[in-house]
């Protein structure tokens, strides 16, 4: 046997073998988990800011009674527009790059299972996101909310392509968020590092893998609606056409099956990032793991059976409104019980000094409460019946929104910067964005609650004087303000941080996660050596729990030699106790995802143009599944054909489009 | 904090033999599989939404179908069904003389299925051409040639697959111990043919009860 290459030379071996292309190739044909991640939440981080400026347009025509800087329509465009943005465009999309870039990490994997499906599922989120904003900029954004209610939707009251936009971009997106949960859902299962049995999945890994089944079961309700909605308008199909048997109610059923579990599909990997967070800064594992998994579990089950609470006033028989009542009122025990695994973590811990991302996660906790508190207030049908369309509506689910996703979400950024740029984001400027945004959030958001049980409805592009409304309107608009000042903040120290910010080392944190056992940022190979873990928390599994990176410290670390011979290997371990069972060799950068979403794009476009392009687009994306399938590797050398008259392997084909991967005669195997 | 411990049962095997592991893995223990298994639930999830949504339409009104619409004629669909059903036997066939090294035998059971569940589909196409209750009528029409559609495309997506899966033995790409893709369009064809025939019931059999 040779001796064992040293770390240098394991290094170029893998670099070489992982590094993507140069130029503009690599912008077109990146398949890395880590580049695909981060394309999504800067994305998803532009479309927050879009949002927020939608938003602060709406506040300033509502500061006074009768303004009119936005016209009804406009506004009509702003709030749907708004609403459709950080429900679909941010939100989601933010958390599926962040789980996209961490996971892999975190479970010890090079990569995730299907990395091309990966890059076809940014570039149908980009197109979806684009379309959408570029029929915003020529007047035709779709203006009936991001629920997009029939019959105001259907053809006969909303003519023209505006709801067609929403109709199809929506359903198109939908795919970017189905294809993510395929993905992240196979890379959890099937390549965490050897030794990650189930009871040892970090818990941000935990939410994201339930979060995934939710999206599998959740969202096809949400294309089946759209896509009855897109042949009503546009094939003359009458699903939802009351006058030809149709039912408009079906539209909420099916929407609100979606909607629901979307409020948990955003939720819980925000609980999975305060769930790695605070173990962190407190100095101590997590209190109560199993409970908070198992909380998150029972959450992405209940959370599919209350969707009739967006419902109660369509006039269902009470018996029913009591089961779903009682449904979303028991929702609030296992959240509960996470948010006393928080309270036992920090109260256990060792708490020194606060930093940024533990100040957003006691936000997050603060603003989680109250929004739960008066969730379960809007779960009682009779409350319910008096707040319906008002602006305590808006206020609830503004907490639960805001609160708990967006301060997460702001936490991950602080907390998981360092990892990706190597950089840390200013301190100083961190408390000054989280103060004037936790202010400025409750300065604008309570008095929401208030001018709701006012009677202000929701929805309205403006006000007369003298309802009692006008005070608190024009603090909510302050606070508003205030938000928008925060984010500017925040922005520059983004910015400024990315390009000078002080180096932070490989894990500035101490962090008990494989994400920093390994540089930051992360080598193209992620991690040198295959990790083998030993605990729940396998950076801490050997005390001191501030220890220095894995390189000093050999203990939590086996060596998985693996046999580099210029094929990307990436090691295949069994669902449940993460034994190795084999290795799958990893596709290389692809033009065909990017034709793929190009395809999609023209049935899904093309289809407000006219249907005939439906199935132009689909014969296109044919030829990309076809070349995307079709293997350019020679067979392994293990393999036989059984067919007598095999003609022979076809030539591999060229790059960009083709993953070609010659066998080189330098291979490096350990027991050679 | 105390360090914990490897527990026995876990890779029991060598932990620095990575190069001894196959690349070729096959049924669950191949991602590919755990894929299309996914996209399998994705899409029963959609056709169970489907179902549910016709039942809800139709237990709205007190006719179904309509008034002056006459019952769908059972046989020929009954036909077509019963087709697509025995479609993927060829193909499950096939997957265990690929298994037994025999490509040969799969390349001709292949087209067998293929040709199966394309008779499904011309006894769909003909049942339809004749249909004078079109989709812009009512709700009635819509689900019915909206069910009949999307049962359709998928068996134009099977028909497809199998062409290239077929093209890929062909070219000396399945053999002994790589069959994952044969295995997957085992999944789905049968997911395929399971799926029509829930919508065959609530097609042809709820209009009639």
């Amino acid at each position: 046997m040779n001796a064992r290459p040293g770390t240098a030379e394991i290094h170029d071996r893998l670099d070489r073998v992982w590094s993507p292309p140069r130029g503009i190739w690599r912008f077109l044909t990146a398949v890395n988990h880590r580049v695909v991640g981060l394309r999504f939440m800067v994305t998803a981080f532009v479309f927050l800011l879009l949002g927020g400026l939608e938003a602060l347009a709406m506040r300033l025509q509502l500061a006074q009674p009768l303004l009119g800087i936005l016209s009804p329509e406009a506004f009509n465009q702003a709030f749907t527009m708004h609403g459709s943005t950080m429900m679909f465009l941010f939100a989601v999309p933010f958390l599926e790059g962040l789980a996209i870039y961490l996971v892999p990490l975190m479970i010890g994997a090079r990569e995730m299972a299907f990395p091309r499906l990966n890059a076809f599922g940014y570039w149908v989120y980009l197109i979806a996101g684009v379309s959408l904003y570029g029929a915003y900029l020529f007047g035709y954004a779709p203006d009936s909310g991001w629920y997009n209610y029939v019959p105001l939707t259907g053809i006969g009251f909303r003519p023209g392509v505006n709801i067609d936009f929403w109709v199809t971009m929506i359903t198109f997106l939908e795919v970017s968020a189905l294809v993510a949960a395929v993905e992240i859902i196979v890379t959890v299962m099937k390549h965490r590092a050897p030794g990650m049995s189930l009871d040892r999945i970090p818990v941000f890994v935990w939410a994201i893998l339930i979060t995934s089944f939710m999206i599998v079961f959740a969202m096809p309700a949400l294309m089946l609606t759209s896509l009855m909605l897109a042949l009503d308008r546009m094939a003359g199909f009458h699903f939802f056409n009351h006058a030809a048997g149709g039912d408009p109610l079906l539209w909420q059923h099916l929407f609100w099956f979606f909607g629901h579990p979307d409020v948990y599909i955003m939720l819980l990997p925000a609980v999975g990032v305060v769930s790695t967070v605070i173990p962190v800064f407190c100095r101590r594992p997590l209190a109560g793991y199993t409970l908070v998994v198992v909380s998150a579990l029972i959450i992405g089950i209940l959370s599919f059976g209350v969707w009739v609470h967006h419902m109660y006033t369509v006039g269902f028989a009470l018996v029913g409104l009591s089961f779903f009542a009682a449904a979303s009122m028991l929702i609030t025990i296992p959240s509960a019980i996470q948010i006393f695994a928080w309270i036992a973590t920090i109260w256990q811990g060792k708490l020194h000094a606060i930093a940024t991302p533990m100040l957003f996660s006691l936000g997050f906790i603060v603003l989680f409460i109250l929004g739960g508190i008066t969730g379960i207030m809007i779960a009682a049908v009779p409350f319910n019946w008096q707040v319906h369309d008002t602006y305590f509506i808006v206020a609830h689910f503004h907490y639960v929104l805001v609160g708990g996703v967006v301060l997460p979400i702001f936490a991950a950024i602080y907390f998981w910067f360092p990892k990706v740029t190597g950089r840390l984001l200013d301190e100083g400027l961190g408390r000054w964005h989280f103060w004037l945004f936790f202010g400025g959030f409750n300065i604008s958001f309570f008095p929401m609650h208030i001018v709701g049980f006012e009677g202000m409805p929701r929805r309205v592009y403006t006000y007369h004087p003298g309802l009692g409304w006008d005070g608190l309107n024009l603090i909510s608009t302050g606070g508003a303000l205030v938000m928008g000042a925060a984010m500017v903040i925040f922005l520059w120290n983004l910015v400024v941080s990315w390009r000078v910010g002080p180096s932070a080392g490989h894990d500035p944190w101490g962090g008990n996660t494989l994400e920093w056992a390994t540089t930051s940022p992360p080598q193209s190979y992620n991690f040198l050596l295959v990790p083998i873990v030993r605990g729940k928390d396998p950076l801490w599994s050997e005390p001191p729990p501030d220890a220095p990176p894995f390189q000093k410290r050999p203990g939590w670390l086996a060596e998985l030699s693996e046999a580099p011979d210029l094929r990307r290997d990436q090691i295949i371990t069994s669902p449940v106790t993460a034994e190795p069972l084999g290795r799958a060799i990893m596709p290389r950068p692809s033009l065909w995802p990017l034709w793929l979403a190009l395809a999609l794009t023209v049935s899904f476009l093309g289809a407000i143009a006219t249907l005939a392009l439906v199935p132009v687009g689909l014969a296109l994306a044919f030829v990309a599944l076809v070349g995307w399938h079709w293997p350019r590797d020679e067979p392994l050398d293990d393999e036989s054909s059984g067919i007598e008259d095999t003609p022979g392997n076809p030539e591999p084909a060229g790059a960009p489009f083709g993953a070609r991967e010659e066998r080189r005669p330098d291979r490096w195997d350990a027991n050679e | 904090m105390s360090p914990e411990r490897v527990r026995p049962d876990h890779h029991a095997g060598r932990p620095d033999d990575a190069d001894s592991l196959p690349r070729q893995l096959t049924g669950r223990r191949s991602p590919l599989i755990w894929g299309v298994v996914l996209l399998v639930l994705i899409e029963a999830t959609l056709l169970c939404l489907w179902v549910v949504s016709y039942l809800y339409l139709r237990l709205g009104l007190e006719a179904w179908p309509p008034p002056g619409v006459a019952p769908p004629d059972l046989l020929p669909p009954a036909i077509g069904q019963i087709l697509l059903l025995l479609s993927p036997l060829p193909v499950w066939m096939g997957l265990r003389a690929v298994r037994e090294g025999r490509v040969g035998h799969f390349l001709r059971l292949l087209p067998l299925g293929m040709f199966l569940a394309a008779a499904y589909l011309g006894l769909k196409i003909r049942e339809y051409a004749v249909k004078d209750h079109h989709w812009t009528i009512d709700a009635y029409g819509s689900l019915d040639w909206s069910m009949s559609g999307y049962a359709a495309l998928h068996v134009i997506v099977v028909l497809l697959a199998g062409t290239v899966v077929w093209a890929l033995a062909l070219g000396g790409h399945v053999g002994t111990r790589r069959y994952t893709g044969v295995e997957a369009l085992l999944i789905y064809w049968l997911f395929v043919a399971l799926g029509s025939l829930l919508f065959f019931g609530v097609q042809y059999l709820v209009p009639i009860l």
